[in-house]
């Protein structure tokens, strides 16, 4: 076994944060776009402004706010460290970023050209971070349930990304004949359910009993359910792109028993949580339990729609869904995550830093919540809920009267939430500068 | 069989449970008592830090030869909940809510992402490399006063 693992707080703060704080921009900016286009947005899913709304959420948000976490807990779970990671860290950022901002414009503007660049820099950019992770990943055998279903979602991120880039290629030459809408299918469900999903569930199984101190996760669930899940979608995946026999009936049950799965976990884990054993309300868990219901909510949706066709329109569900899996499942979670990982690592690099310019206690660090007031998370979440609850009645009731509040308020709760961490950031900042002068202090008078 | 995984890992619960029952009296006002459980929360971490200062790491270290691994880490980690450790004492001498409950906050991350490390990689890998004395160093960690 190595012995020579790390074990510090790798990476420099820089390289998750430059993610982080990125993220919530994007955020702003698809609520942006969606007061600008109005109701328009929800006359159909092919719309080129709803799919430039749909990846900036969840390439903007969530994609970055994933890949920054990534690159923080992997070294933090596993004592893996990423080489050069802060270049390479900076590197896939700019890509990203970038790419996803070459991508909405190109959605906007109808443009090939930008589509194109945006296929370079997004597939250049989740390139490199698929094989740089997977290949630290590979240097060290040390394997646990949550690195396991880390892998199954790099996995399914790269499936979703080769997707993606054919579904761009089919728009910027029409000529190449391909099935549009199986495609997509695709590309959403190992986006969604694979990428998103697994790696949640992965993190979950680790942070959940840890920052919760709940019960651990039951074992069949963490030593089966990621497997199962990549597994049921990999024959999803198969028996749709045959097209053999009356292949829907089974692609269907399929895709039954994975939302079983989904669904057992969400159970799971708001049940773990209703048991924990510190009761103290905690903005965080808030988020957590929102994000619960909304997988609830949304499985509820898909086999409304599957099983019972008829009771909500086949136009509308698309639109209904993807609101409650992406807004109200993966960035609630999401979102709630920033606000424990963000202080925390400012107050441990500062505290750490303190120490080690030999400063001993000279100054008293911010704690946690010093870094973050509760107040300010709390209003936040808050605002979310009510800001997604709204768009999902625009989506059934796409009127101005409640598309218009909705885009407010997603618009207004992003921007609190970037304003939250760019306070925070700015405090850290400062402190950085004291030390820094109290240590220059000390040398001198010594 | 018995493993310093399992024994330690059953230490972290043991303080895991004096915090949170701490946090949550301390929460409530209940300052007496929730002093005395923070005091004792205090004891126990205390005792299992010096499990491992003063049995695990050295042995460890004998073995892998250096000590500048991960046990450094960690030691300095313990430096880090040290001090936050001795701010909630004094927020629990000046009865100063706040302080106290962000500084637990703090701690409890600080606690579990190291509790984390140690109990995926530090400990399995301790099992592995002191397997043949692991009998005379579970007695010698039962008697850390």
């Amino acid at each position: 076994m190595n012995t020579d693992l790390s074990l510090e707080q790798a990476p420099p703060i820089s390289v998750p944060f430059q993610f982080f704080v990125t993220a919530p921009l994007f955020g702003i900016v698809a609520s942006i776009i969606l007061l600008a286009y109005g109701p328009a947005i929800f006359t159909s899913r092919w719309n080129l402004e709803t799919l430039a709304v749909t990846h900036l959420l969840t390439l903007g948000f969530m994609g970055l706010v994933m890949c920054g976490a990534i690159l923080q807990m992997l070294p933090v779970l596993s004592g893996i460290t990423v080489p050069y990671v802060k270049p390479v860290g900076t590197l896939i950022h700019i890509l990203l970023v970038t790419g996803i901002i070459a991508l909405s414009i190109g959605f906007l503007a109808s443009s090939p050209v930008l589509m194109n660049t945006a296929i370079g820099l997004l597939g250049g950019g989740f390139g490199i971070f698929i094989v740089v992770i997977l290949m630290a990943m590979l240097r060290n055998k040390m394997t646990t349930q949550t690195l396991s279903a880390m892998r199954l979602a790099l996995i399914s991120l790269l499936f979703t990304v080769i997707l993606g880039i054919s579904l761009l290629g089919s728009f910027i030459w029409p000529d190449i004949n391909i099935n549009l809408a199986l495609l997509t299918e695709l590309h959403i469900a190992w986006g969604t359910l694979g990428w998103v999903s697994l790696l949640l569930i992965g993190v979950a199984f680790q942070v959940v009993p840890m920052f919760q101190m709940t019960n651990e996760y039951p074992r069949w669930m963490t030593r089966f359910l990621p497997s199962v899940l990549f597994g049921g979608l990999v024959v999803w995946t198969i028996i749709k792109l045959s097209g053999i026999g009356n292949p829907w009936h089974i692609a269907a049950f399929i895709m039954l028993i994975c939302i079983s799965g989904y669904v057992s976990f969400a159970i799971i884990t708001l049940w773990l949580q209703q048991s924990r054993k510190r009761k103290l309300r905690d903005t965080t868990l808030l988020f957590w339990r929102f994000a619960m219901l909304s997988a609830l909510a949304a499985a509820a949706l898909w086999a409304d729609h599957n099983l019972m066709p008829g009771l909500i329109n086949p136009e509308i569900y698309p639109f209904t869904l993807g609101i409650v899996l992406l807004a109200g499942f993966a960035v609630s979670v999401m979102n709630g995550m920033l606000y424990k990982i963000m202080p925390f690592l400012i107050w441990f690099h500062l505290q750490h830093h303190q120490l080690s310019l030999g400063l001993g206690r000279k100054y008293a660090i911010p704690n946690m919540k010093q870094i973050i007031p509760d107040q300010n998370a709390r209003y936040q979440l808050y605002l979310h809920i009510i800001g997604i609850l709204t768009l999902v009645l625009a989506s059934l009731f796409p009127t101005s009267w409640l598309v218009y509040p909705a885009g407010v308020m997603l618009m207004t709760s992003f921007s609190m939430l970037s304003f939250n961490q760019l306070r925070a950031v700015r405090l850290y900042r400062d402190y950085k500068r004291r030390l820094q002068a109290a240590s220059e202090a000390t040398s001198q008078t010594d | 069989m018995e493993t310093i995984t399992h024994t330690m890992q059953h230490d972290h619960r043991r303080c895991d449970d004096l915090f949170v029952s701490a946090e949550e009296l301390i929460a409530n006002k209940q300052w007496d008592e929730g002093g005395n459980t923070f005091r004792n929360f205090q004891n126990a971490l205390e005792h299992h830090f010096r499990m491992e200062e003063q049995v695990l790491f050295p042995e460890f270290e004998k073995q892998s030869g250096s000590t500048a691994g991960p046990t450094q880490v960690m030691r300095s980690e313990h430096e880090q909940m040290r001090e936050l450790v001795s701010d909630m004492a004094a927020a629990v001498e000046l009865q100063n809510q706040d302080d106290y409950l962000g500084l637990s906050e703090t701690l409890l991350i600080m606690m579990q992402q190291h509790n984390a490390k140690e109990e995926n990689i530090l400990y399995p890998m301790t099992d592995q490399v002191l397997a043949p004395q692991l009998p005379d160093l579970l007695g010698r960690l039962d008697q850390v006063d």
